[in-house]
């Protein structure tokens, strides 16, 4: 279903597993391992760090469970 | 093929889950049902709300035992490390 | 749909709207719609303090959005039931 050749979805397919940055638009920067992704931007991630718009301005938190991120929230998804 | 990121919730039913919402609300709960909007029903809940008043930071607790959350106005959800 | 059905349980009892705006709103349930849009009767508003014209409201149509809480009771929910049904939706939306 989300295989089609499109933009978003090779990308997406692409960096599961790689270790990426996930913006909210609140300015949250999450880091961590991607663990799945839907068609809604819906994320989960593992080994996540928290911080405040860059990684270089501290860490605010770090999770030692897995995250669910809700897609609505998500600015942009980058690999690191 | 692989677990859609709400799969990660339905392992978390009727465990304890840790919820960060908009507006710098956190809420921890036990985690009875959830839909594809993130819509979520939680019982014997914790929230806390962190305001600044004054240049201070405020931070308020408030208890349910069972609550719906809208759907919109959640983050995140992941397990507490801690009550 | 899941949570639509759910809030149909529980019509006729007396729920606490808590809105996005932070009035807080007592009532019995009267119907629900699947926006969550829901009609409350015998309002009796937490805080007439701060909201003066709220007091005279007897019953209200809340637009599901401006939602941010509903506080019920556990007594209300049979949490086994609704647990199972949160499983049910999620196999049924993967088609």
């Amino acid at each position: 279903m989300e295989s089609k050749a499109t933009a978003s979805g090779s990308f997406l397919e692409n960096i599961i597993g790689k270790p990426v940055y996930v913006k909210l638009f609140s300015g949250i920067l999450y880091q961590g391992k991607l663990e799945s992704i839907d068609g809604f931007m819906n994320v989960t991630m593992s080994q996540v760090s928290e911080h405040y718009e860059a990684e270089e301005n501290g860490t605010l938190h770090k999770y030692p469970s897995e995250v669910f991120l809700r897609g609505s929230q998500v600015l942009y998804i980058s690999e690191k | 093929m692989s677990d859609t990121p709400l799969d990660l919730l339905k392992l978390n039913l009727d465990e304890r889950v840790y919820v960060k919402l908009r507006d710098a609300r956190e809420l921890v709960g036990t985690l009875q049902a959830f839909d594809s909007h993130c819509n979520i029903v939680l019982s014997d809940s914790k929230e806390t709300i962190y305001e600044l008043v004054e240049g201070d930071l405020k931070t308020t607790e408030r208890f349910s035992e069972m609550i719906f959350v809208r759907g919109g106005l959640v983050a995140l959800v992941t397990t507490p490390e801690d009550e | 749909m899941l949570l639509f059905s759910f809030f149909k349980t529980l019509v006729d009892h007396e729920v606490k709207v808590e809105l996005k705006n932070g009035i807080e709103l007592t009532g019995t349930l009267k119907s629900v719609d699947q926006f969550l849009n829901l009609k409350l009767d015998n309002i009796s508003s937490n805080n007439n303090e701060k909201y003066p014209h709220l007091s005279s409201v007897r019953n209200m149509f809340i637009r599901g959005s401006t939602v941010r809480y509903v506080h019920l009771k556990k007594s209300m929910v049979d949490t086994n039931l609704l647990q199972d049904a949160t499983r049910r939706e999620l196999m049924s939306e993967r088609k």
